[in-house]
């Protein structure tokens, strides 16, 4: 049986309010995982600055059926089919509508494992179909940080607490690269987050969740913080969290 | 004496009575009634939960739980000014009330305040996965919109290391911001 899967990009409804779309897309996916469930079709949903990106993969009578009442769904408009394929096996094979935010779309290993299989075909995309999927963060060739010396890191948003929990500094290390970019070295010379070993050991845990980049270094960080003042609560707490 | 606040804002039955329970030195100062309609417990708070956490001689943290319904928005008044930290329970639910999470956003502006900001979700520990990763999604969409970048963690406000968590991150987000 042929198998196919489909990803379209398409805008939200302006008139909607944020709570109201965000209630309408949990909904959504209560509902289609029910009748997915029927049809066998899995995939994934995500909404990111005014654009859905919905994933759709099964058997192709299927997975067409239910394109064409996407297209004819009136809770959204201009409807760009990315991809239309034909697969060898279901690549989103747990995934009866999944609901994803665009940051953790970066971290899920399925997600990048289906950008990895498409590359060749990202890079074939029209403009305006690339210009949507840079709205989701798929981009061409992107390219995981080997090594840390000489870079300037930040993370694009907060990671799942249980990634970084369990790490001595991982709270404070995920805290100050979420608000500012940091030179690695800086990281290491601060001395706030443990030993170089340590610094490490959570940037190694940061790069796993798709969320540490590089960035061109910031011309004057020292007017970041104010250190004194900051740092008389800040150690008083730490030093009160520790002893309990 | 210095004295920082903490608000824990959220709709009835998060756990923000609890979370200060748990956290507070003091016998928490709990303002409650007994609830008119079924709300799944038999009390609920009509004012504000103080406790308080000696952190040295000269310095306290207090906490203040207040419900998160509009109706109690004169209740915010009361909290909303130079807080240390923003806590906002979120009870896992079929129907999550997004319509109040983004009024709280609205009202307490975490971004333009340059308040630290954490986002708990509470009973979380029977919940199907699916269903906590959706919530998560949709309250970090709402977030996003307001530009404001705050962690969504699952919170047990009864489990003294969770909620030792929340004011870990506070702190480091005070500390880095």
């Amino acid at each position: 049986m042929k198998h196919k899967l489909i990803l379209y990009i398409s805008k939200a409804l302006p008139s909607m309010s944020l709570p109201e779309l965000t209630l309408q897309l949990s909904q959504i996916c209560r509902q289609s995982r029910k009748k997915n469930l029927e049809q066998h079709i899995t995939g994934l949903i995500c909404f990111s600055k005014g654009y859905f990106l919905q994933v759709i993969e099964g058997e192709e009578k299927n997975v067409d059926s239910l394109y064409l009442k996407i297209l004819n769904d009136n809770r959204h408009s201009d409807i760009e089919t990315i991809f239309n394929v034909g697969i060898s096996q279901r690549l989103f094979q747990t995934w009866d509508m999944k609901l994803l935010t665009s940051a953790s779309l970066k971290q899920e290993p399925i997600f990048i494992s289906f950008v990895n299989q498409v590359q060749s075909q990202i890079s074939k995309v029209s403009l305006n179909h690339q210009k949507l999927l840079e709205i989701f963060h798929i981009e061409e060739n992107a390219n995981a940080i080997q090594s840390f010396d000489g870079k300037t890191l930040k993370l694009t948003s907060w990671p799942d607490h249980s990634a970084i929990q369990s790490l001595p500094y991982g709270i404070e290390l995920s805290a100050a690269l979420v608000h500012s970019s940091y030179q690695y070295s800086e990281l290491i010379t601060l001395e706030e987050f443990g030993t170089k070993h340590n610094v490490d050991r959570v940037l190694n845990a940061l790069q796993k969740t798709n969320l540490l980049t590089t960035i061109k270094p910031e011309k004057d960080t020292s007017k970041r913080r104010n250190p004194l003042k900051m740092n008389l609560f800040y150690n008083k707490m730490k030093k009160l969290l520790l002893s309990n | 004496m210095n004295a920082l606040k903490l608000a824990i804002i959220g709709e009835v039955g998060a756990g923000k009575t609890q979370l200060v329970s748990t956290l507070s030195e003091i016998q928490p100062f709990e303002t409650e009634a007994e609830s008119s309609i079924d709300i799944g417990k038999q009390y609920t708070t009509v004012g504000i939960d103080y406790g308080r956490i000696q952190i040295d001689n000269e310095t306290v943290l207090g906490m203040f739980g207040v419900p998160g319904q509009e109706r109690y928005s004169f209740l915010w008044d009361f909290v909303n000014e130079s807080l240390w930290g923003l806590v906002m329970l979120v009870k896992c639910d079929k129907e999550p009330n997004y319509e109040n999470f983004n009024k709280l956003l609205t009202y307490f502006k975490p971004k333009e305040n340059n308040t630290a900001c954490i986002v708990g979700i509470t009973h979380s520990e029977n919940a199907p996965e699916y269903e906590l990763e959706d919530l998560k999604a949709s309250l970090q969409t709402i977030l996003t919109s307001h530009g404001v970048s705050a962690p969504v963690i699952n919170t047990d406000p009864r489990d003294y290391n969770s909620a030792k968590t929340i004011l870990q991150t506070i702190n480091a987000i005070n500390r880095f911001s």
